[in-house]
């Protein structure tokens, strides 16, 4: 095939490729030293730092070297000449010949070079002398030192020692560009070690952005950077929880079950119904975050507007996070060792009434309410009242017997190091969670491993691997865990947990619409079990190499392998009844007899990128150009198969049983063929431009609707740079922003244009099974991308020498052409609506960030704000209003003009107090009574009904999200901690326990003393009636149980403590324990029964509670 | 520089071949699922597609024991107790808010319409052999009449919709009359009863036969001659009506229809597709089960009512209140057999049990028809139990009291209407119908039958309705077996017709809301 013939060509072109050489050939008469630095930057890639005056001093040099390193050219070149160089990395740093009293500053323009500073006049004291390294132990040159308050100075030398004149008590203060000032005072000792930690300077980091990377001074696109040191304040149990608290970003837990956290990342607010999460690339492959040791993570970019995502085209419209991991440096292996401990409990649970009598009683109530008999006899009630017993008339309080407090710890380890051609850094993490529901069916495990690994194969060539696999496992009850909670949910108090002889008890007591007979405490601790295991390996080759004219041709090959297996056992139970404890009853489950489930997937997913970059900077003008090309292919396949008939509980595997019954597969494949490019046009460091686009074509749609064109621009200025604003000091950098750009979603199922029979049916005649094949979607052959068009300005702005960071960007992200599955009139064959591209919504907001950097004495402060605003509305719908309905009718609508979803209800304004005030009032139904809900007359015209709803123009979608660091140090001791908060947002959950004694389930204490009754009529709630079936007008959707799912939740807390070159032996370089909280305490409006952050867009109360986490850790470097 | 040309000439080459390639390497092959047009080729596919609106009928909805199903409906009526989603048609409520209700019989008949006029828009195409092609077409026929019947005795006219779904031509269609619904219901019976074979081999059984198309024919036109639906009592109607049901009276002898001789053994899965049975949703364990006998006895979700066990006659022929052998201390004893057949009594054994107060507590009794329970049997998995029992639709006695109905209506108590009620008695070993009746005499005496022999069917909602007696039967207080009110029940008369949900009249603006309502 012609794509294969490319494939294997450019992989023969990358592997005799190459890049930046260590070496140099240069042969040159009689120049200036600065042109041969710029010369050996040409060909290295080194950098050099020098003030402009450090070579005035400096001759003309004739230099003919070939294939040297930099060192011996520069050792030749400035022999004799008085300066000193040091080479740090790809850095050299150019400074005056040592004892000769020296300058040291930034060349970057943020920070204006000091005026050059006279010698003192000799005075000899105390003669102290030390070396000055950084934290990896490498000794680091052209440090400057200087007696704090004097003019006394000097340099370290290339091994990193210096020696000066100073006196007990004297501060020396030690600065070096891209390190942070270090003051140490001078003690009895005349030797001192000193180590210099690396300076986070916003404006010179270096942020990867798609297919390349770019100085952040330089991007005129939003983009937030993550840094590993930010990461690693938590026990995180996925990687997608490091991304909290980045600007822009909200990130939401959908549950705390053990493996299945389900964090789901919002980038800038929802802009389409789809899929919204957004596209995360690990080191350039598409990956899964979850398959990611956090340990490992050196960078996050944060790609959010269409100036930097365009370049992804299809995938890119939710936004994209570009991981980049961690690699070793050259030195001596440096091995990390992080131990974590800590102990989880559920954050909020339901305060259940757990008095049988009380509870009884009130069901007794709504059914006397309707009218209807009362399903507990007096004489019940009576045996409970006056004979409780845990065993027969028990007060079960099920959600304190069914949730517990678990254990959870992690270790991880690295080792790191490199050579000069080549360097490598491989992990291992390892991470075993139970969870907070007894028995042993909720815990998960995961190992981790990953190996990176670069080499320098020749002066034009270098190429990197690096692997990763994972395998993950996690076990759930073999109701499911939701399905397992939703049991606790339900259960009631009158049902004991067991019988005085420890077998699992049902009541004795009948209850209307309660499952029977179902143990939650038996599901949990029988041999049922889901188990889910999850393998992931990558491999991800890449090579780069230099082509004439400094083109670089970069090549990248990447496979992700993907292997899932679920094992599931349905036992058979018995549970009985303390009045008649003899019989056996089986618990219920679905199917109802043993029978064991398995689940497979396999996928197989390839990329291959290959680009072009040219990079040229002349009189000021920079331009960078990169052309592009991708062929990502996924695979996907799913097996099942089951069997019944087992004999016991014993074997559970399918061959256990002797039916077997059921298999099935799936084949899925698609791929992704894309072109791309990009042009960055900067002229004097000012004014900056860039264009992006991508060409993307899909299997995923029909011909002639498969190729989409996605092209971004932005331009950016940098005000600071300018000679006007030289003057103005407290603005240290200052630049505007603004970008336009289109992209695209292609997060949609395959095949969604075709009619397509579905064949997986059966029927039966005459006790045979026979096929059944029916359509059951109407499709749209039509369907095409859905663009987002994103338009952003920006301001990023450093206050007080960079102190104060701001951020503020405006958007506007309009998506057209979303595809909905559009609910269809069900005389249209009952069937289910085509996905279509049907309507058009638009994200506008702000997001801001304030970062604060400061120091007092050795208090270190460091605070961090962000807030995101987003408001959404429909602003085209290409038919009629999209109405979603649940069990009690229509609960959102779709409507231009309203945010997508809007719930639409009845409004409740009150309730009815006596007769007259029904009489007065519109009419409701001939059922109604005191207690019920009162509902707005909407239009007026004397009757309740559908025409009386309204929008409420509140959704399950945020309107705000914000969050807070706050960041001290003093000495060794840090203390941190973030808040995330969410505003503006509703929620609607029924069922179990979301309304008071739904279908059989219980109440919850605040429902329950809340009901109107004659005796107690300020209510919250309506009289007691059953909300599922009978007189359900207190129940039609209206706004008296919408919810506020608003929130600010402490996430974590740490205080750490750190120990550097402990114990006066080089045991450790240094040690860190620290106590770590994660969701320590919550501020809402929300029912105490379930958890705003994870509720939401829910339509129940019974997911995997939050969990609250206590841990201690230790983190060791040696 | 060589190498230089040489990367030039590549590049060039491969982005020349790559362009050309790109469009074909995305064509992905599909292989999860057929598509419109490669399906219906073969004989099996087009037999897996008419399989596919059998399904249906085991959806919610329409002969089920959940929500709206044909079984559920009797907690509508007197005859048994729901709570839960039958309150609405019991205390007066029932509204367009009902949607999950009221729209579960709407959305799976037309389901069944859609998949149905599916296969008469393909069936053709796999050039079956002309009987093989007929009895695709009759079942499909016979199917459409049976899910416009299941909507237009319900709702009354509604959108008549026989091409395959399309969203543009059939989306916006309003109502159409009533009487033009009935007309394509019949028209497409006549064609399925010529086209239906009489019966089927063994692995076909279950099927739709020339004889269930003749009852479905004899049924409709019963429902369309009755008072509810025929308000000016146009008396054709019934003559048409009596002479289907004579029509499959005569199909009898060469169908093999009769009574099955044993009442409650009828309905127990170790007689499916007796020789009584006309027409059944079609149930097999564990793969397509029932879910009868966990609603009916475990979850008593339909339980029987005091008013219904009370008219059953005594063995004499007379009622309780007429007849001496009545005691009211023992008051299931000397009772018609088929009160003990149908329902378990305070007292009686079942499923190995002595039925009792605490253990049905809902109305102190359960049902045991359409269960698959044997009175004297416990089952090792008890209680959760699946049978494969089927769920009878069309049976012969119907049928007989369909025949007697009408030929009642049309020239009054002649012989033949005794001979048909007889039979009935017969098989329980009932006295024999008092000679002599007057017409009305003789229609309260069918009616009477009729609640008896098919109590529990899920047809007493449509027959109480259609003879236009609902306002009293489902009105006022029922008991349970201790004679104490369990529910005050309310009837609105608009409650005849149903509303249509407002979930779907929001999708259709074209369609109009039931009047009443």
């Amino acid at each position: 095939m012609k794509m294969t013939t490319f494939f294997l060509f450019s992989a023969c072109l990358a592997a005799s490729a190459g890049g930046f050489a260590q070496r140099v050939t240069l042969s040159a008469n009689n120049v200036k030293i600065g042109k041969i630095f710029k010369e050996i930057k040409k060909q290295t890639g080194y950098v050099f730092f020098y003030e402009a005056h450090v070579l005035q001093e400096t001759k003309r040099v004739s230099v003919h070297v070939k294939n040297e390193t930099v060192g011996e050219v520069l050792k030749e070149i400035l022999q004799g000449e008085p300066v000193d160089f040091s080479i740090l990395r790809k850095t050299v740093t150019i400074v005056k010949k040592k004892n000769q009293y020296v300058t040291m500053s930034s060349v970057t323009p943020l920070s204006p070079p000091m005026e050059d500073i006279p010698p003192i006049p000799p005075a000899p004291v105390n003669i102290i002398t030390g070396s000055v390294k950084d934290a990896q132990g490498n000794p680091l040159a052209g440090v400057s030192v200087i007696v704090k308050g004097t003019k006394k100075g000097t340099s370290t030398n290339t091994n990193g020692s210096f020696s000066i004149d100073a006196n007990v008590g004297d501060v020396l203060e030690f600065t070096i560009v891209g390190y942070q000032k270090k003051s140490v005072v001078v003690g009895q000792s005349n030797n001192l070690s000193v180590v210099m930690e690396i300076e986070v300077s916003v404006a010179n980091e270096v942020v990867v952005v798609g297919y390349g990377t770019e100085k952040e001074k330089n991007l005129t696109s939003s983009v937030t950077v993550i840094k590993a040191k930010s990461i690693g304040n938590q026990i995180l149990t996925n990687s997608a929880q490091a991304l909290q608290g980045a600007r822009g970003v909200y990130v939401q837990q959908k549950s705390g079950a053990p493996g299945a956290e389900g964090v789901k990342l919002h980038i800038r607010g929802i802009g389409t119904l789809n899929t919204t999460a957004p596209l995360v690339l690990i080191n350039g492959i598409e990956g899964n975050l979850s398959d990611l040791n956090p340990n490992d993570i050196e960078s996050i970019s944060i790609l959010k507007d269409a100036a930097s995502t365009a370049i992804f085209g299809s995938r890119a419209s939710n936004g994209v996070i570009l991981v980049t991991t961690k690699s070793g440096s050259k030195g001596k292996p440096q091995v990390e060792y992080h131990y974590d401990f800590g102990l989880q409990e559920a954050t909020r649970l339901p305060d259940e009434v757990t008095n049988s009598v009380q509870y009884m009683e009130a069901l007794n109530t709504a059914y006397t309410n309707e009218g209807i008999a009362k399903p507990y006899s007096d004489a019940q009630i009576d045996s409970f009242r006056l004979n409780p017993n845990p065993f027969k008339n028990p007060n079960t309080d099920w959600i304190d017997y069914v949730f517990k407090v678990s254990p959870i710890q992690k270790h991880n380890l690295s080792i790191s190091g490199g050579s000069d051609k080549t360097d490598y850094r491989v992990s291992f993490g390892y991470l075993d969670q139970k969870g907070v529901m007894i028995g042993n069916t909720n815990k998960a495990k995961s190992y981790l491993g990953r190996g990176n690994f670069n080499f320098n194969i020749s002066r034009k060539l270098k190429a990197g691997a690096d692997f990763s696999f994972s395998y993950r496992n996690h076990k759930e009850p073999s109701n499911t865990t939701d399905g397992t909670i939703n049991y606790a949910f339900k259960a009631l108090p009158i049902q004991p947990v067991t019988l005085e002889d420890g077998r699992y008890a049902v009541s004795w007591v009948n209850t209307p619409h309660a499952v029977s007979p179902i143990n939650v405490a038996a599901i949990l601790t029988d041999d049922g079990f889901i188990k889910n295991e999850d393998y992931n390996t990558r491999i991800n080759l890449h090579a780069n190499y230099t082509l004439p004219a400094d083109i670089e041709l970069l090549a990248q090959f990447g496979i992700d392998k993907g292997h899932g297996l679920q094992d599931k056992f349905i036992p058979v139970t018995f549970v009985y009844n303390p009045i008649a404890p003899e019989t056996p009853l089986t618990e219920k489950y679905t199917p109802s007899e043993r029978s064991s489930i398995f689940n497979g997937s396999d996928n197989l997913y390839t990329t291959f990128i290959s680009t072009l970059n040219w990079d040229k900077t002349y009189n000021g003008h920079n331009i960078k150009l990169l052309g592009g090309f991708s062929r990502l292919t996924y695979n996907d396949r799913v097996y099942n198969a089951s069997s019944r008939d087992f004999l016991g509980n014993g074997l559970t595997l399918l061959s256990g049983g002797s039916t077997p019954l059921e298999a099935g597969e799936g084949i899925n494949e698609s791929r992704l063929l894309s072109f791309f490019s990009r042009v960055n046009y900067i002229f004097r460091q000012k004014y900056l431009f860039e264009y992006n686009m991508r060409y993307d074509g899909s299997s995923k749609f029909s011909k002639g609707h498969r190729w989409g064109f996605f092209p971004s621009f932005s331009v950016g200025w940098r005000i600071s740079q300018e000679g006007f604003f030289k003057n103005i000091e407290a603005i240290s950098d200052l630049k505007l922003r603004a970008s336009w750009g289109e992209v695209g979603n292609n997060g949609i199922p395959n095949f969604a244009y075709l009619n397509t029979i579905n064949t997986g049916g059966i029927y039966s005649f005459n006790n045979n099974i026979v096929p059944a094949a029916s359509v059951s979607t109407f499709s749209d052959p039509n369907i095409t991308w859905e663009t987002t068009i994103k338009r952003n300005i920006g301001i990023d702005m450093g206050i007080a020498s960079n102190r104060v960071m701001l951020h503020l960007d405006a958007f506007s992200d309009k998506t057209k052409d979303i595809l909905t599955k559009i609910i269809i009139p069900e005389q249209v064959g009952g069937l289910s609506g085509p996905l279509s591209n049907f309507y058009s919504m638009r994200n506008k907001g702000i997001e801001m960030g304030i970062d604060f950097n400061s120091e007092i004495g050795k208090l270190k402060i460091n605070l961090g704000g962000q807030f995101t605003h987003v408001k959404n509305e429909v602003t085209f719908l290409n038919g009629d209003d999209q109405i979603k309905t649940n069990e009690y009718g229509d609960l959102s609508i779709i409507k231009e003009g309203y945010p997508v979803n809007s719930f639409f209800l009845y409004k409740a304004i009150g309730i009815f107090q006596d007769k007259n005030e029904i009489a007065n009032h519109a009419t409701q139904g001939p059922t109604t009574a005191p207690g019920d809900i009162m509902y707005a007359d909407i239009n007026g015209d004397g009757v309740i009904d559908s025409k009386d709803r309204i929008i409420t123009g509140q959704s399950a979608l945020p309107k705000n999200t914000y969050g807070l660091n706050i960041g001290l140090s003093y000495a060794g001791v840090s203390l941190n901690a973030f808040f995330q908060g969410v505003q503006g947002i509703n929620a609607y959950p029924v069922q179990n326990l979301a309304l008071p004694l739904y279908n059989g389930a219980g109440i919850t204490k605040s429902q329950l003393e809340q009901a109107w009754s004659e005796d107690n009529r300020n209510a919250k709630y309506p009289r007691l009636t059953n909300p599922k079936y009978g007189f359900t007008t207190n129940y039609l959707n209206n706004t008296l149980w919408l919810q506020d799912a608003s929130y600010l939740r402490l996430k974590s807390l740490r205080v750490a403590y750190t120990l550097k070159n402990g114990f006066g032996k080089e045991a450790f370089k240094n040690l860190t324990i620290y106590l770590n909280g994660q969701n320590l305490f919550t501020i809402t409006d929300f029912t105490k029964a379930g958890d705003p952050e994870n509720v939401a867009g829910e339509s129940d109360l019974y997911v995997y509670p939050i969990l609250k986490i206590y841990n201690i850790g230790i983190n060791v470097n040696f | 520089m060589k190498s230089l040309s040489f990367f030039k000439l590549a590049g060039i080459v491969v982005i020349v071949l790559c362009i050309t390639s790109c469009e074909k390497d995305l064509n992905v092959p599909i292989y999860n699922s057929y598509t419109d047009e490669n399906f219906w080729k073969s004989k099996e596919e087009v037999e897996a597609g008419i399989n596919g609106c059998y399904q249906v009928l085991d959806a919610g909805g329409l002969f089920t024991v959940n929500t709206t199903g044909n079984i559920m409906s009797e907690t509508f009526t007197s005859n048994a107790f729901g709570g839960g989603p039958s309150l609405p048609f019991s205390n007066g409520t029932l509204g367009p808010d009902n949607v999950n209700l009221l729209g579960q019989k709407w959305t799976a008949a037309y389901r069944g319409i859609g998949r149905v006029n599916t296969v008469l828009d393909n069936f053709t195409k796999a050039g079956l052999e002309p009987k093989e092609q007929d009895e695709i077409e009759g079942q499909a026929l016979f199917l459409r009449a049976l899910f416009y019947e299941n909507l237009v005795f319900y709702f009354g006219g509604v959108p008549l919709i026989l091409q395959k779904p399309d969203l543009e031509t059939q989306g916006k269609l309003p109502r159409s009359p009533m009487n033009e619904v009935v007309e394509q219901i019949l028209k497409d019976l006549d064609i399925a009863i010529q086209k239906l074979p009489v019966s089927y081999k063994a692995n076909s059984i279950g099927r739709a036969t020339k004889g269930a198309a003749l009852t479905l024919k004899a049924q409709v036109l019963l429902y369309y001659a009755s008072p509810l639906f025929n308000p000016e009592n146009d008396q054709s109607r019934w003559i048409k009506a009596a002479e289907a049901a004579k029509d499959v009276i005569n199909l009898a002898p060469t169908a093999g229809y009769d009574l099955f001789p044993n009442y409650r053994e009828l309905f127990l899965e170790n007689n499916e597709n007796n020789k009584e049975v006309i027409f059944d949703v079609q149930h097999s364990t564990p793969r397509v089960p029932s879910s009868a006998d966990i609603i009916l006895e475990l979850q008593q979700n339909i339980a029987p009512l005091l008013g219904l066990v009370n008219s059953y006659y005594m063995i004499d022929g007379m009622s309780i209140e007429n007849s001496p052998l009545y005691d009211p201390a023992k008051p299931y004893e000397n009772r018609d057999p088929r009160l003990s057949q149908t329902i378990a009594v305070p007292g009686s054994k079942f499923v190995g049990k002595i039925a009792n107060t605490t253990l049905y507590n809902i109305t102190g009794f359960v049902f045991k028809k359409n269960t698959d329970y044997e009175d004297n049997l416990t089952y090792s998995n008890y209680p959760i139990r699946e049978s494969g029992l089927n769920l009878i639709l069309m049976r012969y006695a119907d049928v007989l009291l369909m025949y007697a109905e009408a030929q009642n209506e049309v020239v009054g108590p002649d012989n033949s209407v005794y001979e048909v009620l007889n039979k009935i008695r017969d098989r329980v070993r009932m006295p024999h119908i008092t000679t002599g009746l007057s017409k009305d005499e003789m229609r309260g005496e069918i009616r009477h039958e009729r609640r008896i022999e098919l109590a529990g069917e899920g047809l007493y909602y449509m027959d109480v309705r259609r003879w236009k007696i609902a306002d009293k039967d489902l009105d006022g207080p029922v008991y349970n077996s201790d004679s104490e009110v369990i529910q005050d029940r309310k009837f609105v008369d608009k409650e005849y017709w149903w509303p249509i949900p407002t979930t779907i009249l929001e999708r259709n603006s074209a369609l109009e809301q039931t009047s009443g309502y």
